[in-house]
């Protein structure tokens, strides 16, 4: 055996710009094939991770795919807001740990304004991942008119921290419904997160409030008295989740409703299974013409190859021998294809993970193989092998003539 | 070693009830023009093509009753070829061609080792016989003159003490000077060693050296 492989080294050797070329196009293909399911595993993971470090989002009575898309997404808007008087009945429920407020209403350029607290900063996470700033910082709960951009509402506007931004009421759209006489002051940029944190603009309760109230006084006290679009709540221990979302359900004078964010997103994500399936059927589209761009290179190289299969056969090699002889060539081939191809695509990642977290807000990150890649990547192998079992066979067959009445060179 | 018998009836139309001996520690010449079934009969020798009926004997081994796999193990280990085109592996030294049959075949490989230190000595020594250059031990065969490639070829049939060295048409790439060189040391090798030499050709100057001489049925040598 040990011999054989030495052998099949050297016929490789010799032939090593061919074969050189078939590892590079394996690679490719299997760069491609493993990219188009990273993309599809982590769109999935980048929508069901918009938010995290919340246990749970509180929203007026409805249904839970709503509340997600409103308070998270800013699609659509609720039916009903929910009054600040319940957040003290909330804060005494024991293990809840922290609320942060959301209102939802007013837009930056059809970009949405979110009014909330500095601790919304602290708390939430995108992705897993802390919210950070890519310059300046979050806007103080004490002042008013400051303000803080998302990474794609600065980019698309160019901001710079101290720029002034005057804001709309609504949708922006009609006569007069600008807050021009409130203009803001940007004083942070966050960092891009792949999620709709990118496309909001921040501003405190209090400034929100004051927008809409007219009144030229602060007034910080009085927070009870606003409405609201949801609460994001984060818990002393995430165990307590059922708990603490009975009893927010239970809440008899506000008609609350608390959802888990991971299971709502989750949820949703199923409904676009149309859109799952199709990244489904394009892999595997990807997974079929890499093996047969794998499988024609291969036969074209076991073509080349009929007269040194001959001789071996001659001199009374095996059919086992030769079948090794061959299918090692085809496996030593393979596999260094998907190891290239795989350092190609884990490469590419590192180089381009920031942009295309900034271009498309997808967040792809470099690291092992998923148990899907590991699967794409044993059929790949199987076939190939298994393809080249053809060749061997018709190679064996072929050299009991050819080798002892050689064709004439 | 029993004798080498030969038998075939109606096998093809190529070879009716054909029979044919050969002895072994033999010279023998086998006279045949192109189509005359040498070819047949040498894939048939050789264990490559199966028998339609009757019976071939390679020592003891019934080659019409073993499996392609037993019969691709004989041809290995007890026989020598040399192919009219050589069928030198290109990518190998020339070395690593003449020793190939050790490599493939344990009892070649102790065969050799029985004679010589080392399976590049046994290697040396064939090419000395044969008057190859030892520089070109270490070389390529795809640089070596079509003299040296047959010298090789003839090389790799005689290493590892087979029973039987098989050539077909050696000489026809050769002019006739080199072929009549080639053939004396073919037959002082084969000689010295005891080995049974079977020699294909339709070159009827070649015969004369031989002990024995074989017309096929079809061709029937001139």
């Amino acid at each position: 055996m040990r011999y054989w492989i030495w052998l099949a080294l050297q016929s490789a050797i010799s032939r090593k710009g061919a074969l050189l070329i078939i590892v590079f196009s394996t690679a490719i293909s299997v760069a491609l094939l493993l990219a188009v399911l990273k993309v599809r595993d982590d769109t999935k993971t980048s929508f069901t991770n918009a938010i995290s470090g919340v246990d749970l989002i509180v929203g007026s009575k409805g249904s839970p795919t709503e509340l997600i898309l409103y308070s998270v997404f800013h699609i659509g808007r609720p039916t009903s807001l929910i009054s600040g008087k319940s957040i003290s009945e909330i804060q005494k429920i024991n293990q809840v740990k922290w609320i942060v407020p959301i209102q939802l209403g007013d837009t930056y350029r059809s970009y949405p304004v979110v009014g909330t607290n500095s601790y919304f900063f602290d708390s939430i996470k995108a992705q897993n991942r802390s919210l950070s700033f890519t310059s300046g910082q979050a806007f103080s709960d004490q002042k008013d008119h400051e303000l803080v951009l998302g990474a794609n509402v600065a980019k698309q506007y160019k901001h710079r921290i101290g720029d002034r931004i005057i804001l709309s009421h609504g949708t922006g759209k009609g006569p007069a419904q600008d807050h021009a006489n409130s203009p803001f002051v940007v004083t942070g940029i966050l960092a891009a997160t792949g999620t709709p944190i990118d496309n909001s603009v921040f501003i405190s309760i209090q400034s929100f409030n004051n927008l809409h109230d007219g009144s030229k006084n602060l007034q910080f006290a009085q927070l009870d008295s606003a409405q609201y679009t949801a609460f994001l709540i984060g818990l002393q221990q995430r165990s307590a989740v059922f708990s603490v979302r009975r009893q927010i359900d239970a809440l008899k004078s506000f008609s609350l409703m608390a959802i888990m964010p991971g299971v709502a997103l989750d949820e949703l994500w199923q409904t676009m299974e149309i859109a799952e399936n199709a990244l489904i059927l394009v892999s595997l589209g990807v997974v079929l013409t890499s093996i047969f761009g794998i499988i024609a290179a291969l036969m074209v190289s076991l073509e080349a190859r009929g007269r040194e299969i001959a001789t071996l056969r001659a001199i009374g090699a095996r059919l086992s021998q030769i079948f090794f002889f061959i299918i090692w060539e085809t496996f030593m081939i393979s596999l260094s294809g998907i190891v290239f191809g795989w350092a190609l695509l884990q490469i590419t990642l590192l180089v381009f993970s920031e942009w295309f977290m900034k271009e498309w807000g997808i967040l792809i990150q470099s690291g092992l193989p998923s148990q899907n890649d590991v699967l794409a990547i044993l059929s790949i192998l199987a076939t190939a092998l298994l393809c080249s079992t053809l060749p061997a066979i018709k190679a064996y067959r072929l050299a009991l003539h050819e080798g002892l009445n050689p064709p004439s060179i | 070693m029993k004798n080498l018998t030969f038998a075939w009836p109606t096998c093809k139309p190529l070879f009716n009830q054909f029979n044919l001996q050969i002895e072994r520690h033999q010279k023998t010449y086998i006279a045949g023009a192109s189509g005359s079934g040498k070819s047949t009969l040498l894939n048939l020798l050789a264990g490559v093509l199966d028998t339609a009926q009757g019976e071939i004997w390679f020592n003891d081994h019934a080659f019409h009753q073993l499996s392609r796999s037993q019969k691709d193990k004989i041809r290995g280990q007890e026989m020598g070829f040399i192919f009219q085109q050589f069928n030198l592996i290109p990518y190998l030294s020339t070395l690593d061609n003449i020793i190939l049959p050790l490599n493939l075949f344990h009892s070649r490989k102790k065969a050799a080792l029985e004679l010589f230190e080392s399976t590049q000595d046994a290697a040396v020594y064939l090419m000395e016989r044969l008057a190859l250059p030892i520089q070109l031990l270490r070389q390529p065969v795809y640089q070596l003159s079509v003299g040296q490639q047959q010298r090789v070829a003839a090389a790799r049939a005689f290493i590892g003490n087979p029973k039987i060295v098989i050539a077909d048409e050696p000489s026809s790439a050769l002019d006739w000077e080199n072929q009549a060189q080639f053939l004396k040391l073919f037959l002082e090798l084969g000689q010295s060693q005891n080995i049974t030499l079977l020699l294909v050709s339709h070159d009827e100057r070649l015969a004369p050296h031989f002990d024995q001489r074989i017309n096929l049925p079809n061709g029937l040598g001139h």
